[in-house]
């Protein structure tokens, strides 16, 4: 198969990865729970993934919060810092126009739930200038949280979260990044991009197992957490309440050893793929020259501002079939609404979907001649 | 002779233990009845009693907080 859908996980995965599971799956006890060896081995493959984790994205371990996706760190991040004391009568959250539903749905339901209002900034996909502009005429004094994507799981373009965060900063409100699709194909910190969390998937540009994903959060952001979900943490059993400190305040029952372990070996091995993006302008520059394909949202004279993801359809063919055409020629990629409503309007694509190719570390520019020919 | 040092959760004792390791003090991990006592369940590092003074430094410099020390 080649494989053209990392966005919706990275492919393939590493050796190292694979024999670090298989290490902590033989190997290892319930981490944090008991202080025999194998509990300890546990605990020690989770303070390492944490470990690793800093490292790529500069911070401490106890800043790290494991999750098991991008959506469940998105989940304990919405609405965990929406807390009493941040809730006021007329508080607002702000997302951009190309949220994937793992934003979208948790803030629909903190906003339903809290009777506060959702709104929403546009996204300019070739001028940064105006996207900021929509972005102050859209936040205010009532603005509590900001939730954005660091890029579009649709078309890839990367929104200028810098820029943003400084204004949001000014206005005092919490600024949640999306990074499900930059983490591991450009450096993301909270301390560079001056954000409080950064949520993020493991297993898509890190190339751990699925089922990991983290979030950091900005030491400096004083961040107050309500939890969503309680649990054993193998600490301060006595309490009715969780610990009051990250990372365990945020995470509750049996962790994911395997899962962890090789998310840690990943991160460890992980370096930023550079060819990936000179694939990318060369399939970028072919498809443009097709009349039979229309490409929607795609980079123009800006390709340093995307990630390796380009939607398209082919003119009068139904993105599935699509799609299913090319899994008959054994090629991957994935069709349809990609749980981004929101994107797909913005993108002019809500009424029929489309094709989103998602070029990764392993593909080959023998790869990409081979989907050009059989598109 | 022993003491053992109480940390809030087994993340800030793993990384306790790696800062007084870099710092050539030798710390292992315990969750004795002693560690209990203090808040229901939890980790200590213990480490020798004539570490003690310096070993706290070196965690209040790196922001560790050490929630009891148990002699």
């Amino acid at each position: 198969m080649i494989y053209f859908d990392n966005a919706a996980t990275g492919f393939p995965k590493s050796e190292n990865v694979f024999e670090a599971m298989k290490t902590a799956y033989f190997g290892s006890g319930n981490a944090g729970r008991s202080g025999h060896d194998l509990a300890n081995e546990g605990s020690l493959i989770i303070y390492n993934c944490r470990k690793r984790a800093g490292v790529l994205f500069g911070c401490e371990p106890e800043q790290v919060v494991l999750t098991k996706n991008a959506t469940e760190a998105l989940n304990l991040s919405i609405k965990g810092v929406f807390n009493k004391g941040r809730l006021k009568n007329k508080s607002e959250v702000l997302i951009s126009s190309l949220e994937h539903n793992s934003v979208l749905r948790p803030v629909h339901k903190l906003c339903t739930s809290n009777n506060i209002a959702r709104k929403q900034f546009e996204v300019d996909l070739y001028d940064d200038n105006k996207t900021v502009d929509n972005f102050k005429r859209a936040i205010n004094k009532n603005t509590a949280i900001v939730v954005a994507v660091h890029a579009s799981n649709v078309c890839g373009r990367i929104l200028p979260i810098k820029r943003l965060a400084e204004i949001a900063s000014s206005y005092g409100a919490v600024f949640i990044l999306d990074a499900a699709q930059t983490a591991g194909y450009i450096p993301v910190s909270t301390e560079k991009l001056g954000v409080d969390i950064i949520c993020m998937s493991g297993h898509k540009g890190l190339y751990g197992p699925m089922g990991t994903g983290l979030m950091t959060v900005n030491q400096g952001s004083k961040l107050y957490f309500d939890t969503i979900m309680e649990g054993g943490t193998g600490i301060g059993s006595f309490e009715r309440d969780m610990p009051e400190f990250l990372p365990e305040r945020l995470e509750y029952g049996t962790q994911n050893n395997c899962g962890f372990a090789g998310l840690a070996a990943a991160c460890e091995e992980h370096s930023y793929p550079t060819e990936v993006f000179a694939l990318f302008a060369y399939l970028l520059e072919k498809m443009r020259m097709r009349d039979d394909i229309i490409l929607y949202g795609a980079p123009k004279d800006n390709l340093v501002d995307y990630v390796p993801v380009l939607l398209f359809n082919k003119r009068n063919v139904a993105s599935e079939e699509t799609a299913a055409r090319l899994n008959e020629k054994g090629i991957a990629v994935r069709a349809g609404y990609h749980c981004a409503p929101l994107a797909h309007t913005a993108l002019g694509t809500i009424k029929n979907g489309g094709v989103r190719i998602s070029l990764g570390r392993s593909n080959t520019a023998e790869e990409v001649y081979f989907l050009l020919s059989v598109l | 002779m022993s003491i053992i040092l109480v940390l809030s959760s087994v993340t800030y004792a793993l990384k306790s233990q790696e800062l007084l390791k870099k710092n050539n003090i030798y710390a292992s991990l315990t969750r004795s009845p002693a560690v209990k006592a203090v808040k229901g369940c939890g980790y200590g590092l213990l480490i020798p009693a004539s570490q003690e003074m310096r070993a706290i430094q070196i965690l209040q410099n790196a922001g560790v907080n050490i929630i009891g020390i148990i002699s």
